[in-house]
C-alpha cells in the first residue's frame, strides 16, 4: 500500500482522474427544460440515455441530481482534510448522495416491488465504503460507490413514480 | 319488497357486463413498416413478443381485471402500445395480470416497459431492442443490432446475436450467450452474470458487481479489451489456448489465478500479476476487493 502526499504532483493527476468519474446523467430534457438548461452549463461526461416520457416526479429527482453534481463541483475548490484523497472523495460523496437521498426518501414509502432492491443497494454502499476504508488506493471502489449510489438515487425517483 | 325487487333487476341488469370489467380478450392489428418502432408497457402479467415477416403488428392476449384500458397510438412508423390501470391501481389485489402477445415485423426496433411483467421477446432482428423491467424477468432469444435489459430484481436470461449488448440489474441473475463480437457490458450489484460468447471474439466487454460471482467464457478480438471487477464477488474468466493479450489481475484480499503463472503475494495486503498470453495484443484486466480471481486459458 502507498500513502500519498497531498501535494505530491502525482495527486493532480488522480484528482483529474476522480473528476473524470463524476457522471451524472442529466433528467429528461423534455419533461424538465428549466433543468435541462442549467444542467447543460454542468460538465457532463456521459451521454444522456434517451429520454423516457415519464411524469413530474422526475422534477424532484432532476433538481437533486443537480444538486449532487452542483455540490460536488463547489467541494473540489475546497481545502482537502486529513487522510488519503480516494477516502476524502467516497465521503464527500456518500455525504452528497445519503442527502439527496432523505430528500426523495422522505416524499414516502418505496413500493413493495422497489424495497428490497434499495435495501440491497444500501448494503452494497455500506459494503464498498467499508472495503474503501481498508484499501484506500483502490480507485474502482470509489466508482463502484458512485454507480451504486446513481442506481440507488434512480431507483428513488422510480419509487416516487410508483407511489 | 318493491325495492328488494328494484335491487334483484339491477343486478340482474349488471351480471352480463362483470365478466368484461374482469378480463376481456385483445384481438388487435395495426400497420407498422418494416423497420417502424414500437413501446409496448405493461406493468404486471406477461409480455411476448415474436416476429414475423409481415407489416403489421398484431395483438392479442388478455386484459387483467381493473384494467382502464388498451391504448394504441401512433402510425404505421411509430406505434405505442400501453396498457392503462387506473392511476396507482396495478399493483393491489383490486388488479389482475393482462397478458399482451405481439407479433412485430422482424427488423421493427423494439422498447418494452414493465414493472412485475415478465417479458419474452423471440425471433426479432431489431435494429434496437431495449427492455426495461423492476421485478418482471426478461427472457430473449433475438439478433438485434443493438440491446439494452435493463432490471432492478428480475433475472435476464439472454440469447443474442449482437454488435453491441449492456445488461443490468440490481439483484437479478444475468445469463447472457451468444455471438457477440462487439460491445457487451454486463452490471449487477448482488446478482450473478453468467457471460458465454459463442463462436465470435469479442471486441470490448466489461462486468463490473459488488458481491455477485461472475462467469465469462469467450476469445478476444486482436486488440480487444476485457474487465472484470468486483467488490466481493468471485470472477472467472476462461479464454481459449489461442489468446493473444496482455493480462493481470489486481486483489486486496481475494486470491489470485491464472494458467501458467506463478502469483507472488506481495509485502502488505494485496497480491496483483500480469502476464502475457501469445504476443500480448489485447488487454485483460481484473479487479477485486476481497473476492477471487481466476484465467483459466484452456
Amino acid at each position: 500500500m502507498i500513502s500519498r502526499d497531498p501535494n505530491d504532483p502525482s495527486d493532480d493527476a488522480l484528482r483529474w482522474q476522480l473528476r473524470a468519474l463524476r457522471r451524472d446523467a442529466p433528467p429528461a430534457r423534455d419533461l424538465w427544460p428549466d433543468i435541462a438548461a442549467r444542467l447543460a452549463a454542468v460538465p457532463q461526461a456521459a451521454a444522456p440515455r434517451p429520454p423516457r416520457r415519464r411524469a413530474a416526479p422526475f422534477a424532484l429527482a432532476a433538481s437533486v441530481l443537480l444538486a449532487v453534481a452542483m455540490t460536488w463541483q463547489l467541494q473540489h475548490h475546497q481545502a482537502p482534510a486529513a487522510g488519503p484523497l480516494i477516502q476524502r472523495e467516497a465521503a464527500a460523496l456518500t455525504r452528497d448522495y445519503t442527502g439527496a437521498l432523505a430528500q426523495l426518501d422522505a416524499h414516502g414509502q418505496a413500493s413493495p416491488e422497489l424495497a428490497p432492491a434499495l435495501h440491497a443497494l444500501d448494503r452494497s454502499a455500506a459494503d464498498i465504503r467499508r472495503a474503501i476504508a481498508t484499501d484506500p488506493d483502490a480507485r474502482f471502489l470509489l466508482e463502484r460507490l458512485r454507480r451504486t449510489y446513481a442506481r440507488r438515487l434512480a431507483l428513488t425517483q422510480r419509487a416516487a413514480l410508483t407511489t | 319488497m318493491r325495492t328488494a325487487f328494484a335491487i334483484s333487476l339491477l343486478l340482474g341488469s349488471l351480471l352480463p357486463a362483470m365478466p368484461a370489467l374482469a378480463q376481456s380478450a385483445i384481438d388487435q392489428t395495426r400497420p407498422l413498416d418494416a423497420r417502424g418502432s414500437i413501446e409496448i408497457s405493461n406493468p404486471k402479467g406477461r409480455i411476448e413478443v415474436r416476429g414475423w415477416d409481415r407489416e403489421e403488428v398484431k395483438i392479442t392476449g388478455t386484459l387483467g381485471k381493473g384494467v382502464q384500458k388498451l391504448e394504441i397510438e401512433g402510425d404505421r412508423s411509430q406505434l405505442n402500445v400501453s396498457v392503462r390501470y387506473p392511476k396507482g391501481g396495478w399493483s393491489g389485489n383490486s388488479s389482475g395480470p393482462t397478458d399482451l402477445v405481439l407479433m412485430v415485423p422482424l427488423r421493427a426496433d423494439l422498447e418494452i416497459e414493465s414493472v412485475a411483467a415478465d417479458v419474452h421477446v423471440s425471433g426479432v432482428a431489431a435494429g434496437e431492442l431495449s427492455v426495461e423491467t423492476v421485478s418482471g424477468s426478461v427472457v430473449a432469444a433475438a439478433a438485434p443490432r443493438k440491446a439494452d435489459v435493463e432490471t432492478v430484481s428480475g433475472n435476464a436470461t439472454l440469447t443474442l446475436n449482437s454488435d453491441e449488448v449492456e445488461v443490468s440489474t440490481v439483484s437479478g441473475t444475468i445469463v447472457l450467450r451468444g455471438r457477440l463480437n462487439g460491445e457487451v457490458s454486463a452490471e449487477t450489484v448482488s446478482g450473478r452474470i453468467e457471460l458465454t460468447v459463442n463462436g465470435e471474439r469479442v471486441r470490448e466487454l466489461s462486468t463490473t458487481t459488488v458481491s455477485g460471482r461472475t462467469e465469462v467464457n469467450t476469445a478476444l478480438a486482436r486488440s480487444g479489451e476485457i474487465s472484470m471487477e468486483s467488490v466481493s464477488g468471485d470472477l472467472l474468466l476462461r479464454l481459449p489456448r489461442d489468446v493473444s493479450a496482455q493480462v493481470s489481475g489486481e486483489s486486496f484480499s481475494g486470491n489470485l489465478k491464472a494458467t501458467g503463472v506463478t502469483i507472488e503475494k506481495r509485502r502488505g495486503p494485496g497480491a496483483s500479476f500480469s502476464t502475457r498470453y501469445g504476443s500480448g495484443e489485447g488487454r485483460v484486466r481484473l479487479e477485486t476487493f476481497s473476492g477471487n480471481a481466476e484465467v483459466q486459458v484452456e
